[in-house]
């Protein structure tokens, strides 16, 4: 279970540009919900996935995994977290272009904390639960937009963590890719995973349990 | 290590970036190495005089007139030796060359000029007059064609070349039956050699040279560094108007020499009787006044020596030409160097802040993956320790290979010029040629690791959040 309380975000503070981008947002998603998060661009809704990945800080408010307050952690902590409960996939990827599917997928598995023996066996498995086990040895720059997209999966959840976030993750595929991609999130999440979803495409979010809809940086 | 995982992935996917990144280090390491080797041999000339850079020591050396004199002489003397000889054999058709030579000899006397333009019976004339040095040519042999040179006790006393290994000349030496010798531009010998000393005279009967075993040993004491220059005095014309030691010293490079003490050689000379300094071909000798002399008293001495038609200047101006060229040399190749190595560092550092800049994004996604958050930095280190480590195995590889090249080079050169490769080997130390010393090493790697370090500092981390 993920918990948030009056979180507020400011970029560059002190500073010229100072941009308040979340207001004080709340909320709360159980284990096992698949959530949408929608809202206008600009509003707000990577900031606060970001926040949740632990890929970002935040001024104020309180951020709970699990019942553990995420703040003012050690950075070693932070990558734990990072590393061991949350996936993510990103609209662009966000995979190393040159290395192969295979060893995009390994990236997690060599920073987990648990020495596993096997890493290339875990990842094989990842690529085989996404369905593409077929392109391990493909670089990555040669698989088409759904393929990396499934590459992506596959890394988010090869230290099978318990909260996959997205941050619109079918933005940059076709319709039919899309609708892939969403079977495969619908998967996941029947297989117990907590799955938060960042959008703006309707289709995806009706497809979720949940829509939080953020507008200018507030819940509404 | 998790950081192998992403330093091999990364090389093995940018193996030609990776590779043209230490051939740039590689090619700055090697510029180093042969700079260092350089440099390492520079005022060696002015380090081996050092003591005798003083006003009580005089290079003298015969002025032109002399010699022309010495020139006169010796021709006069030849035309009469012909003359009396070629009578002698007319008049007694059954006396054999030998014998008439022998014959004329006993007439007209040895040839007075035979060759020393120093003539020690003068110049020790000279007022204050204390000791000589002086360097010999024996008819003594280390082996075909390297013949020991004898030093006068004095100039061995005064002389501090550098030393590869053993040690130099000094005067509380043990003596035991074996003459102990330093060899200057070595190629084949080790210090504790003992080496059988031949001698080569002229066989009248056979009219041949003939090398005989002497039964005398010489003992390898010391062995001075590859680029040490021998001292030698020579009367060149073109050393005539040079006013250093530089001059004086020389570098043939082709072989073997090896010196000894003149006065160990006593028995030896004794026994054969010809390395008397009158046979001998010198030119030129630092003589050694008594120390503390006024200006007016080493006037008088400079005096007698013009008289006597010999040039007689104080070392203290051959020693500050020598320095003087020396210097010239070192910074001709140092401001290059220099500009060289900053050059080296900078492009290496460019290299690193370039592959920082382009693992960028890499590094963002290792960031979302788990990495703590300035970690990067060791993974970017490390792979550019990689890259210098490779860099430094290229660049000791072509120091390598030029060596090899130079000596296979000199080899060659040596068989053109008609000696078996045997002898060319065995003149030949493939040392001399691929000689890394381990500071060179240790020096480049200190540096290897400065470049690593800098040039990681210069690359700023990447930002916490993607923009
Ligand atoms: N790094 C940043 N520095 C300053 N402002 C930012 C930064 N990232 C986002 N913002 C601003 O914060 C607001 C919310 O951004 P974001 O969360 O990316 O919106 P979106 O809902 O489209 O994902 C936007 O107005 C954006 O301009
Ligand atoms: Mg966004």
């Amino acid at each position: 279970m993920i918990k948030i309380n009056n979180i507020v975000k400011v970029y560059n503070p002190k500073k010229s540009n100072e941009f308040e981008a979340l207001h004080g947002v709340s909320c709360e998603i159980a284990d096992g919900e698949m959530v949408a998060v929608i809202g206008k661009s600009g509003a707000g809704k990577s900031t606060l996935l970001h926040i949740l990945a632990c890929i970002d800080n935040f001024q104020s408010g309180e951020y709970y995994i699990d019942d553990t307050l995420v703040k003012d952690l050690s950075e070693k902590k932070y990558a734990q977290i990072r590393n061991e409960k949350i996936g993510m996939v990103m609209q662009d990827f966000a995979l190393v272009e040159d290395f192969t599917a295979l060893e995009n997928v390994m990236i997690p598995l060599n920073f987990s904390k648990q020495k596993s023996k096997n890493k290339k066996e875990k990842a094989l498995d990842a690529l085989r639960s996404v369905g593409i086990e077929e392109l391990a040895k493909k670089p990555c720059s040669k698989l088409s937009g759904g393929q990396k997209q499934r590459v992506a999966i596959a890394r988010a959840i090869v230290n099978e963590p318990s909260m996959l976030l997205a941050d619109e993750p079918t933005g940059a595929l076709d319709t039919k890719t899309s609708a892939e991609i969403m079977e495969l999130f619908k998967k996941l999440n029947s297989q117990g995973r907590t799955i938060i979803i960042v959008t703006h495409d309707m289709n995806v979010a009706e497809q979720c349990d949940r829509v939080i809809e953020i507008s200018d940086g507030v819940i509404v | 290590m998790y950081y192998s995982f992403f330093v091999k992935n990364q090389i093995r996917h940018h193996r030609f970036l990776f590779l043209a990144g230490a051939v740039q280090i590689a090619a700055a390491f090697l510029l180093i190495l042969m700079l260092f080797s350089e440099f390492a041999g520079f005022f060696s000339d002015s380090r081996m005089f050092a003591k005798l850079n003083s006003d009580n020591y005089l290079f003298v050396n015969a002025t032109a007139s002399r010699i022309f004199q010495n020139f006169k002489k010796h021709e006069i003397y030849s035309e009469r030796y012909s003359e009396i000889m070629s009578d002698l054999m007319e008049k007694n058709p059954d006396m054999s060359q030998i014998e008439a030579a022998d014959k004329t000899r006993e007439q007209i006397g040895e040839d007075p000029t035979s060759d020393n333009d120093i003539d020690i019976s003068v110049v020790s004339q000279t007022p204050y007059y204390d000791d000589i040095c002086m360097i010999y040519f024996s008819d003594f042999y280390t082996e075909v064609g390297v013949c020991i040179r004898g030093l006068s006790r004095e100039f061995a006393n005064n002389l501090t070349p550098d030393m590869r290994s053993g040690k130099w000349f000094s005067k509380t030496d043990t003596k035991d039956k074996n003459i102990d010798i330093v060899i200057f531009k070595n190629t084949n010998h080790s210090v504790g050699e003992i080496i059988p000393i031949l001698y080569s005279g002229y066989n009248y009967e056979k009219q041949t040279g003939e090398w005989i075993d002497t039964g005398y040993s010489a003992r390898v004491i010391g062995i001075c560094e590859y680029d040490q220059n021998c001292p030698q005095f020579s009367q060149s014309s073109s050393s005539f108007d040079s006013l250093t030691l530089y001059e004086l010293t020389e570098n043939y490079g082709e072989e073997n020499i090896c010196v000894a003490v003149n006065d160990d050689l006593g028995p030896l000379i004794e026994e054969y009787g010809c390395i008397e300094p009158e046979y001998q071909e010198y030119m030129g000798a630092i003589i050694k006044l008594n120390s503390d002399l006024t200006a007016e008293q080493l006037e008088e001495a400079k005096q007698f020596l013009t008289q006597k038609r010999y040039s007689a200047d104080s070392m203290t101006i051959f020693y500050g030409n020598t320095i003087d060229i020396e210097r010239n040399a070192a910074s001709d190749l140092a401001v290059p160097a220099a500009v060289g190595c900053c050059f080296s560092i900078l492009s290496i550092s460019a290299i690193s802040v370039f592959q920082h800049h382009n693992s960028k994004k890499k590094f963002m996604i290792y960031y979302y993956c788990g990495m703590e958050y300035g970690k990067e930095k060791y993974i970017h280190m490390i792979y550019i320790l990689y890259m210098t480590l490779c860099g430094l195995l290229i660049s000791i590889a072509a120091y390598v290979g030029i060596g090899l090249y130079g000596y296979i080079h000199r080899i060659y050169g040596l068989c053109e010029c008609g000696y078996s490769i045997e002898q060319a080997q065995s003149w030949t130390s493939l040392k001399d040629y691929i000689y890394i010393s381990p500071l060179s090493i240790g020096l480049l790697l200190i540096l290897a690791l400065i470049i690593n370090i800098v040039s990681t500092l210069v690359c700023s981390g990447i930002r916490r959040k993607k923009s």
